[in-house]
């Protein structure tokens, strides 16, 4: 057991939290969560009403990352290719180069991902699962860490392309910002008032770091009646009567690596059931769908989950 | 809803409803098993001498105040079988003792009067010893009501079964379901605005004690009145009614009968050559006849209806009464109110749960004993003294009315806590702490930790001690 590993991975949250939090107001939760993804090296959707701060936030964390950041905006003539990169024939040289596309880069943000094709959303699968592209043939690793950070507007459906279970799985977590509070709203008026904070942002953690504290947060402890504990929330949504389909082993995988990394953040080295209370719902809510008569009773993936978790029993005493 | 009774009261009421049952057990057992040979009341007596010894010795230590207990139980059981069991005139005076421990161990057939003596004292006595250390409040009552209730139910069905005829039956049901009511009604008026405690309860007894008089009054009066020859005249009187009615709607019919004209009878050209045989009139009563073996089921399975149903009723009128203090008693600001439905579920589970963790014990204890494993798993000494700290924690916290939930986490339920106990926050969030670290963190405390959590769990409930004799002050 490391001793000052979790000591370490909470300064770099803090640090983290703190420098986001110069351009993200009132959202300290949200910006812990996605410290957390960056420990596990998973990827985020984001998703909510326009104008929240979804993309600013995609942004600064980019920027908060001392790594290679690209953005891609998403429309419906959106190719593949624009996305992974091409094979292109150099006349002076006389032989095909590879010109890479965007999604190689250390944290890509993916804006407004339900605008693109299908198509187009699929060849994100391989990057988001592998950590490389197939580019004719030929196979393209991506750089380290890689983190794909993805926006969506759940109220423009016009013209939009949900994306396919498959896809969602491999997302870590999904975010929801929701509107600030009055006073974190007037915050932000007051800081956006003269200049845009953003331009001051300096990243704060580098890469290599990065995958350093990624390894330590993998060491947290997670005992057997904690492991045992997650797998029956996991399971429990498999037998939820309201949830036609419900959390996957992946998802299992994916609350164990947040779990550890909540823990370590909050400077312990071993994983407690309240870290995986917290984290069941950003992890899981996107990966479970709901039987259509609890959706027509207007009840929602939150809702069922919560409702998971007030079920399962905790290991204790 | 765990509003302590004031102790003597509720301790009488819990007290009495169990006697109820098990008077009626030892009538069952001897009716069938020793006609005359128990002594009932001796053994019945046990009951409150076990409670009185266990009383007397609150000052001794925990291990003495056990063995004084068990060691009066078996005092008690010996007195039982040599004075009240066994016939000494009939054997001589040097024979005797070998005759009764003869007796004793006897093994083949049927256990004889001396032996169901000997277990019926023992198993009267540690029933003593437990109503002394049970707490009693309304969920207790609550509790030995639902549980009371469905043994007494079974011992009449056996009696009925067997053709035992269990005296004073009625007289223990009434008394079974008045200690519940008067509990009950007790319960609800021991708390802080009740009638026992507030300035009007002289008016309030008195009311208590005039209804308790009138329907004992109304009951006596209508065991004397309702005699055989009462009913028999009640009986011919409505017999009599029914032949007069009968009788004038014959003759009306009779009369319009009259008026109808009857059409004339021709005879049939082939002259019944048609006409089937008649029957042997002994065929027909044979075809009839009900054979013996499925009336015997249909009785019993009409018994079984019929008692289903009674209990059924019994359990829903008890329900609907437990519902109505509930919810009034949900007027009180600490009074921690629960959903009846399932109550009986939820019981029946924790019973059956703890019945198996006891299970487990004594088996992880035989093979701890023979030998065979370890009778712990590997814990160190100091995490599993953390362990079992935190489980006196809950277990003493939901004595007091705060249960943990299953789902609720122990940083959670440390919230819940803290509302319970405000001024102890603190040391709670201490013992919470530790908990968790040896829970989940595998730590191993030291030995000074482990002292640290022990003197803060007295603090703790020296703690609660202090409030609630603040709050009785107050209220």
């Amino acid at each position: 057991m490391l001793e000052h590993g979790p000591l370490d991975i909470q300064a770099a949250a803090e640090r983290f939290t703190s420098n986001v939090g110069q351009v993200i107001i009132g959202r300290s939760d949200s910006v812990e969560l996605i410290f957390i993804a960056l420990l596990c090296e998973g990827h985020v959707l984001i998703e909510d009403v326009p104008g929240v701060g979804k993309t600013l936030l995609a942004r600064a964390t980019a920027r908060s990352l001392d790594g290679g950041f690209k953005r891609i905006q998403c429309t419906p003539d959106l190719l593949p290719s624009d996305v992974v990169g091409i094979h292109f024939f150099n006349q002076k040289a006389g032989e095909f180069e590879f010109r890479p596309g965007p999604v190689l880069a250390n944290v890509v943000l993916v804006d407004e991902i339900n605008r693109a094709m299908p198509r187009t959303q699929s060849c994100l699968l391989e990057s988001m699962q592998e950590h490389q592209v197939t580019v004719d043939w030929k196979t393209v690793p991506l750089p380290r860490p890689f983190i794909l950070m993805a926006t969506q507007n759940p109220i423009e459906l016009e013209g939009t392309f949900p994306l396919p279970e498959a896809q969602l799985d491999r997302f870590l977590m999904k975010l929801k910002l929701g509107y600030p509070s009055p006073l974190d709203e007037l915050g932000v008026l007051t800081r956006y008032q003269q200049d845009n904070p953003m331009e001051r942002l300096s990243s704060v953690i580098g890469t290599a770091e990065l995958l350093e504290l990624q390894a330590l947060a993998r060491s947290t402890l997670i005992a057997e009646p904690v492991r045992h504990y997650l797998l029956a929330v996991t399971r429990a949504t498999r037998e939820h009567p309201d949830i036609r389909l419900g959390g996957s082993t992946r998802s299992a995988l994916g609350l164990q690596a947040a779990s550890q990394a909540m823990a370590a953040c909050r400077g312990r080295d071993f994983v407690m059931p309240d870290d995986i209370k917290a984290l069941a719902v950003p992890v899981l809510s996107h990966r479970i769908i709901l039987k259509t008569e609890a959706r027509l009773k207007g009840r929602t993936e939150e809702d069922l989950l919560r409702e998971v978790l007030d079920t399962v029993p905790v290991p204790a005493e | 809803m765990n509003q302590a009774l004031p102790r003597g009261i509720g301790v009488l009421f819990v007290g009495g409803m169990e006697a109820c049952w098990m008077v009626s057990g030892l009538w069952l057992l001897e009716v069938r098993t020793a006609p005359e040979a128990l002594p009932v009341p001796w053994l019945v007596l046990g009951f409150p001498l076990a409670f009185t010894l266990w009383r007397l010795t609150r000052a001794l230590s925990a291990s003495l105040r056990l063995s004084a207990g068990l060691a009066g139980g078996l005092i008690w059981a010996l007195l039982l079988i040599v004075f009240s069991a066994l016939p000494i005139d009939a054997l001589p005076e040097s024979a005797w003792e070998v005759g009764l421990v003869k007796r004793l161990l006897q093994r083949q057939g049927a256990p004889n009067p001396i032996q169901l003596t000997a277990l019926a004292a023992v198993a009267i006595w540690v029933g003593g010893l437990r109503l002394a250390v049970v707490r009693v409040g309304f969920d207790q009552l609550l509790s030995e009501f639902q549980f009371g209730l469905p043994i007494l139910l079974f011992i009449f069905f056996c009696a009925a079964q067997w053709d035992a005829a269990l005296p004073a039956a009625a007289l223990v049901v009434f008394s079974f379901f008045t200690f519940f009511l008067l509990g009950a009604a007790a319960a609800r008026g021991s708390d802080a605005g009740g009638w026992l405690q507030g300035k009007a309860r002289v008016r309030w007894l008195l009311v208590l004690v005039f209804n308790a008089a009138v329907v004992l009054g109304a009951g006596l009066l209508l065991t004397a009145a309702v005699t055989p020859e009462a009913l028999k005249l009640a009986l011919g009187f409505l017999e009599t009614i029914w032949d007069t009615m009968i009788e004038w709607v014959v003759r009306l019919i009779a009369f319009l009968a009259r008026l109808i004209p009857q059409p004339e009878i021709k005879a049939h050209p082939m002259g019944g050559g048609g006409a089937s045989a008649p029957q042997d009139p002994s065929t027909i009563a044979n075809l009839l006849q009900i054979p013996d073996y499925v009336r015997r089921i249909a009785g019993f399975i009409v018994a079984a209806f019929w008692i289903v149903l009674f209990g059924v009723c019994l359990w829903r009128m008890a329900s609907q009464i437990a519902a109505w203090l509930r919810r009034h008693m949900n007027d009180l600001d600490d009074a921690e109110v629960e959903t009846l439905r399932g109550a009986f579920r939820q019981d029946l589970l924790r019973l059956l749960r703890r019945m198996r963790r006891r299970l487990k014990g004594w088996i992880a204890w035989l093979g701890y004993a023979l030998g065979r494993r370890p009778m712990a798993d590997s814990l160190p000494a100091e995490a599993a003294a953390v362990r079992r700290l935190y489980r006196s924690l809950l277990a003493w916290s939901a004595a007091g009315g705060c249960p943990r939930r299953r789902h609720q986490t122990p940083h959670e339920f440390l919230g819940r806590l803290c509302d319970w106990l405000p001024e102890a926050r603190a040391k709670l969030a201490l013992i919470t702490e530790h908990y968790t670290r040896v829970r989940y963190g595998g730590r191993r405390p030291d030995a000074d930790v482990v002292k640290l959590l022990e003197s803060t769990w007295q603090d703790v409930r020296q703690m609660r001690k202090r409030s609630g004799r603040q709050a009785k002050r107050n209220a």
